[in-house]
């Protein structure tokens, strides 16, 4: 059985702003229950005194340096990986609210 | 201030309003919020020069978060009494858009920099807050026919979201909430706070209840959003035409979809924008990438002692010291012109004439105390007594008979001969408008 069911991938798709057809739906929902399956072999370990955290190495206030403005990138630069320029702006389909 | 807003059976029948406001503001840094690009004077720069790996979201930058952003972040928090978190981290909020190419935005969930806090209103009401975060903001996108443009500047540039209880009742109070708040970030130099360049954005959270529900004080199962609003004038007129809209769905027996709108100035309504994803399709998670921040009382306690008086104290100030209307102290207090205030109404000691002058007449705001002392000297020392002026109006009378009985044979130019000839003997001391005033009365009655 799955762990990943069909509703799910095709939600996480929506999210993500993707188009599946029903083949790739079926393929994505293997491969996910796969995928998440096999992490699920963590849960084998007893976790019950150990803290969550999201962090291991216990540092703390990290802040940028102050008063040390960069150079921000040249615009040529900054645009040069963009499929579509226009002036100046990056340009990609016509997005509207969802 | 009196805003005329329609009364209120007028405008919403049985129901009553509940409004949350959410603001958007930006903080005016030296820095962006993870990067070292400049955040001075975006609005004029070209597009896409104030740009770099971070805020442009590429793979594998590493955001550094801003200290000076967080210090005021939680001086504004000091101000509006919340509680500063000794224990702070940022959360990745999860969505697809293309002003925010990295699919997540840098802000704050579990543990916000400020929680609570509360803002008194003149009526004497207090409307709490639920928290107040710090995140980066996004790109601007431009919509055209089938593309959509976007420049960077603007993404990652220190933005403060502010969030109330669902507790206003009244669109007076929605405004003198939001100008309060904005009058309160300026002071602080927190930011800018300007509405039309999208520095201060008020997003205020709309739903009507029914006499039922109001005496129940439960709050309403639907909300609309609206965003878009980039004045005051437009945030009243924004929520007039939402409740109007509400109350015609609610009136046929229906219930407003919960969504977003947006104020459309064109059409002076609102418009549907897209709809609210879940909480839990935003994926939050804590930002990896980041170490948590831990501030000790000692810290806060520092951060306390730097915070200003604040407007509302110094009006209050105004008012009680030195007798003064709450309009005097508004108009004082935000033209900048207490110090001008106080110093000349030391010199003379008479602050109420002090305070009508640069109330009143705005010509005088650019002088200095002395200059102004010596207009008001000269103001004191002008005849404007008719005690004092009949006698030499009947002098000059005397000795101009002719041109008297012009005056009194309708020949009305006439008389500015003879106000000159009064100006001559007091040597330009008496007030032209009452010699003026004594003249004719005394040759056309």
């Amino acid at each position: 059985m799955s762990t990943i069911s069909k509703s799910t991938v095709e939600h996480v798709a929506v999210l993500c702003s993707l188009t599946l057809s029903e083949k790739e739906k079926e393929r994505l929902e293997s491969m996910l229950s796969e995928t998440v399956d096999f992490i699920g072999v963590l849960e084998e370990l007893d976790t019950n005194s150990v803290p969550e955290t999201y962090q291991v190495i216990g540092t703390t206030n990290v802040f940028q340096k102050s008063d040390r403005v960069s150079v921000s990138l040249d615009r040529k630069e900054a645009l040069s990986n963009a499929a579509k320029i226009k002036n100046g702006k990056f340009v990609t389909g016509a997005v509207f609210d969802r | 201030m009196k805003q005329n807003i329609g009364s209120k059976k007028e405008l919403l029948g049985d129901y009553g309003l509940v409004l949350g406001i959410e603001i958007h503001l930006h903080v005016k840094t030296q820095m962006k919020m993870f990067c070292g690009c400049s955040n001075t004077d975006l609005f004029d720069a070209e597009p896409n020069t104030r740009v770099c790996p971070v805020c442009l979201g590429m793979p594998g930058a590493l955001p550094v978060p801003n200290k000076e952003a967080v210090e005021k972040t939680q001086l504004l928090g000091l101000a509006l009494s919340c509680e500063i978190n000794k224990h702070s981290y940022f959360d990745r909020k999860h969505y697809f858009y293309p002003d925010l190419p990295k699919g997540f935005q840098i802000s704050q969930y579990k543990e916000p920099l400020c929680k609570g806090g509360i803002v008194r209103l003149q009526s004497g009401n207090g409307i709490l807050l639920e928290r107040i975060h710090l995140e980066e903001d996004t790109a601007k996108s431009f919509h055209e026919g089938e593309e959509t443009f976007l420049d960077f500047n603007k993404s990652g540039v220190p933005l403060i979201e502010m969030v109330t209880k669902p507790m206003i009742y009244s669109v007076g109070d929605a405004l003198e909430f939001g100008r309060e708040i904005q009058e309160i970030v300026r002071h602080l130099g927190v930011g800018d706070a300007n509405m039309e360049k999208g520095q201060f954005r008020v997003e205020p959270n709309i739903s009507l209840r029914s006499p039922l529900e109001e005496k129940e004080q439960k709050i309403p199962e639907y909300k609309v959003e609206v965003k878009n609003i980039n004045s005051f004038k437009f945030m009243e007129k924004a929520i007039l035409s939402e409740i109007k809209r509400q109350k015609e769905i609610l009136d046929a027996g229906k219930i407003p979809i919960q969504e977003n709108r947006g104020y459309d100035e064109a059409k002076g309504k609102t418009v549907p924008q897209r709809s609210k994803e879940e909480a839990h399709d935003y994926r939050y998670f804590p930002e990896p990438d980041i170490p948590p921040m831990k501030f000790t009382s000692s810290y806060i306690e520092d951060l306390k002692k730097e915070l200003p008086k604040l407007p509302g104290e110094i009006k209050k100030r105004l008012i009680s010291k030195y007798d003064l209307g709450q309009h005097e102290a508004d108009v004082l207090y935000n033209e900048e012109l207490i110090e001008l205030f106080e110093e000349t109404g030391n010199l003379i000691q008479d602050y109420k004439k002090v305070a009508n002058l640069l109330v009143n007449r705005p010509e005088h705001r650019d002088k200095t105390p002395e200059e102004l002392l010596s207009y008001i000297a000269k103001e004191k020392s002008r005849i404007d007594d008719s005690e004092a002026l009949q006698p030499i109006i009947d002098t000059v009378i005397e000795e101009n008979k002719r041109i008297a009985d012009q005056v009194r044979d309708g020949k009305e130019e006439a008389i500015e001969f003879l106000i000159g000839q009064v100006m001559k003997k007091t040597r330009g001391k008496a007030a032209p408008k009452t010699v003026r005033e004594l003249l004719s009365e005394k040759l056309t009655a």
